[in-house]
Formats: C-alpha cells, sequence, structure tokens
C-alpha cells in the first residue's frame, strides 16, 4: 500500500461525509465536539448549530453574510492528510472580543482590541474547534486528517473569504462549505463555522 | 463617494462609459484589481481576477477570474466600448499576503503571483503601468470613477486614499 492515496480516494471521501448515508450522523458528532471544546474553554455552555451544506457562487463570497468591507477576524487552517481542503472560523470583531474576555477571564467589554495575546487566545480557539471537528470526522470514518496550526487574520469580510476562495477557483466556479454556527445562551454569536472540501467534480455533482 | 456603484465582483471584468458610474472591487484580498481608463473616451474599466494563471486550471469556464487571461480581455472590453490603447491609462491593486503564519506558502504566494502575471500580461500588450498599491498585508476596497478616472484605495488601517 502506497502511502499517497490516488486522488479519487480522497475524493469519494468528502463525498462520502457530505452525502453519505452516515453523512449527518458524522457532520453532527463533529460540530458537537467542536462545540463542547470552545464550552471547555469558555467555562460556559456554548452549543452549534445542525450543519448545513452550502453551494456558494464564488462572486458571490466577498458579500456572504454581510458586507464586504466589515472588519471581521478568520482563523484559518489547511486540511492534510488523506481527506484535504480548508477550514475557517469567521467571527465579527465584537465577538471576538467577547471570547478574549470569556477565554482571559475578564467581564464582557473589557477587552477593546485584539494584541497578540487575544489573537493567540482565538488561534487556540480555531485549534479546538476546527481541529476537533476534524478529529471526530476521521476517527469516526478511519480517514487520517492533518489539520495545520491555524493563523488569525483581521481584515476585511471580503479580503478574508477570497483567501479561501483562491484555493478553489482554479477548479470550480463554486465554493462546497459544511457550514454552522456557535450559540451562547445569553448572546447570539455571529460565529460561521467553515470546512471546505478540496473541491471535486463528483462532490459538485452530487450536490448539484 | 455618490454615483451609481456598480461592484465588480471575483471573476467578473466591468467596462462603464456611464458619467454617473463608480467600479467598486471590495475587499480583495490576494486578488488584483486592473482598471483601465481613457480619458477622451470617457471609458473605464475594471478586472477583479483570483489566480494568475489559467494554464492550471482544470476549469475553462469563466476566464476573467485568471489574470493572464482577464487583462487581455478588460483591454479589447474598453476597445470595444470605444476607449483607445494609446490613451490608455493602467492602474492595478491588491495582490496582498492575507496570511503571514509559516507553514501556508501555497496559500502566501497568490497575491505575489497575481501581480507578477499582471506585469507581465501588461507588458505582452505593449500598456504601462501608471500607478500601483499592490503587496502588503491588508485588505483593499478599490473605487474607479467614470466621469474623472480618479481611483480611490480603502484599507482598514489607512481609511480611503487617491491612488491617482
Amino acid at each position: 500500500m502506497s502511502k499517497d492515496k490516488p486522488a479519487t480516494d480522497r475524493k469519494l471521501s468528502w463525498t462520502q461525509i457530505i452525502t453519505g448515508e452516515k453523512s449527518g450522523i458524522i457532520l453532527k458528532a463533529g460540530l458537537e465536539h467542536a462545540a463542547q471544546n470552545l464550552s471547555m474553554m469558555v467555562g460556559r455552555e456554548i452549543t452549534i448549530t445542525d450543519p448545513g451544506i452550502e453551494t456558494i457562487p464564488i462572486q458571490n463570497v466577498i458579500s456572504y453574510g454581510g458586507n464586504p468591507e466589515t472588519e471581521m477576524v478568520g482563523v484559518y487552517l489547511l486540511i492534510e492528510g488523506d481527506l484535504r481542503g480548508q477550514a475557517l472560523l469567521l467571527l465579527s470583531m465584537e465577538d471576538a472580543m467577547y471570547l478574549v474576555d470569556l477565554l482571559m477571564g475578564e467581564d464582557p467589554g473589557e477587552t477593546t482590541s485584539l494584541d497578540d495575546m487575544g489573537q493567540s487566545a482565538l488561534a487556540e480557539v480555531g485549534n479546538l474547534t476546527l481541529s476537533g471537528f476534524l478529529n471526530t470526522v476521521a476517527s469516526l470514518t478511519g480517514i487520517p486528517v492533518k489539520p495545520s496550526p491555524p493563523a488569525v487574520v483581521v481584515d476585511m469580510r471580503g479580503s478574508i473569504l477570497t483567501m479561501v476562495v483562491a484555493l478553489v477557483a482554479a477548479m470550480s466556479d463554486e465554493l462546497i462549505v459544511i457550514e454552522s454556527a456557535f450559540k451562547d445562551a445569553d448572546r447570539a454569536l455571529q460565529l460561521r463555522f467553515w470546512i471546505l472540501p478540496e473541491p471535486a467534480l463528483d462532490v459538485l455533482n452530487k450536490i448539484n | 463617494m455618490t454615483g451609481n456603484i456598480h461592484s465588480v465582483s471575483i471573476g467578473e471584468l466591468v467596462v462603464s462609459k456611464s458619467p454617473q458610474g463608480v467600479l467598486v472591487a471590495y475587499g480583495l484580498g490576494s486578488c488584483v484589481a486592473v482598471c483601465m481608463y481613457d480619458a477622451a473616451g470617457g471609458v473605464a474599466g475594471m478586472l477583479h481576477a483570483l489566480l494568475p494563471s489559467a494554464s492550471n486550471s482544470r476549469d475553462s469556464g469563466n476566464m476573467a477570474k485568471f489574470v493572464d487571461k482577464g487583462v487581455p480581455l478588460l483591454l479589447e472590453k474598453m476597445k470595444a466600448s470605444g476607449a483607445l490603447k494609446s490613451r490608455m491609462e493602467v492602474y492595478m491593486c491588491g495582490g496582498a499576503q492575507m496570511l503571514t503564519a509559516p507553514g501556508f506558502n501555497n496559500t502566501l504566494n497568490i497575491g505575489a503571483r497575481n501581480v507578477a502575471a499582471a506585469e507581465a500580461a501588461l507588458k505582452d500588450l505593449g500598456l504601462r503601468l501608471r500607478v500601483r498599491d499592490t503587496g502588503g498585508n491588508s485588505g483593499r476596497t478599490v473605487k474607479l470613477r467614470v466621469s474623472t478616472g480618479k481611483i480611490t484605495v480603502r484599507t482598514l488601517g489607512q481609511g480611503e486614499k487617491p491612488l491617482n
């Protein structure tokens, strides 16, 4: 057995995860794991919505979810291994600072800008949620997944979102996204959780 | 900025002769916006391209998402609207490196490769770049006014600044 599996195997794997019989169970388990990790980290209950599979034309991506010029925080990582793709947490500045307050044990409103410490706390949020999801998917499917360390980007929504489009657009004019959102009992968090499978034609065909 | 905003999305190229028109590419990250302007003809055009070259692509649909194909297409469309190549003013913005963390080399390079691809495409067409605002680590919104050819670039840190 070669260590590098042929590309067809990888495509099939994402297809099964997104559209297969157990798709709902796998995705939900992954998201619940992500929410549990975040809950433990911030010391309060964070829940997560059921996963949706979105297909977004690349022309519409920059304004997906709001104004393309709004300042947002992205926590981004690459998914390597047998399943390939990208993962992104996208959150408003407000929610990012609220999370930093929770993580640092400060009163809400204490954090008013994102310094290095805040950014590294958010990187850890990305790590525990995105990698939490991916590890669960890996253990349920038996497909090894290797998430890269996360990077934090603070910039316009459009600029953060084009970052993920760039890796997809050579093959497709659409982004396929496994999407969910976190919820806090006290607060509607604008925290978008995105997993972006490496584009593969058979996945596109099955979804469209 | 007042006027009729015409948003130029990823993989789009727009040419306008409407005096009230303002062409806008929002939130450019590693993408580049190439702007062309013919003052005498009153024609302005903008390309919002995402990837340097069509040659590594499996997709042959929308060519305006590729810098190498999009730049000549923009020139053609400008000419078709009455612009003259000899009068063309050319500007370029974008090509930022959004990720500065180690381990993202592939993603890192796209901005710089887009800029290089645009330089090469313009050179092939015999067009000279007047002013540029490329590279760096920040996203940009670029606006081009059809009536005057004036371009502004907005970043979150610096606000909106004139390019030309």
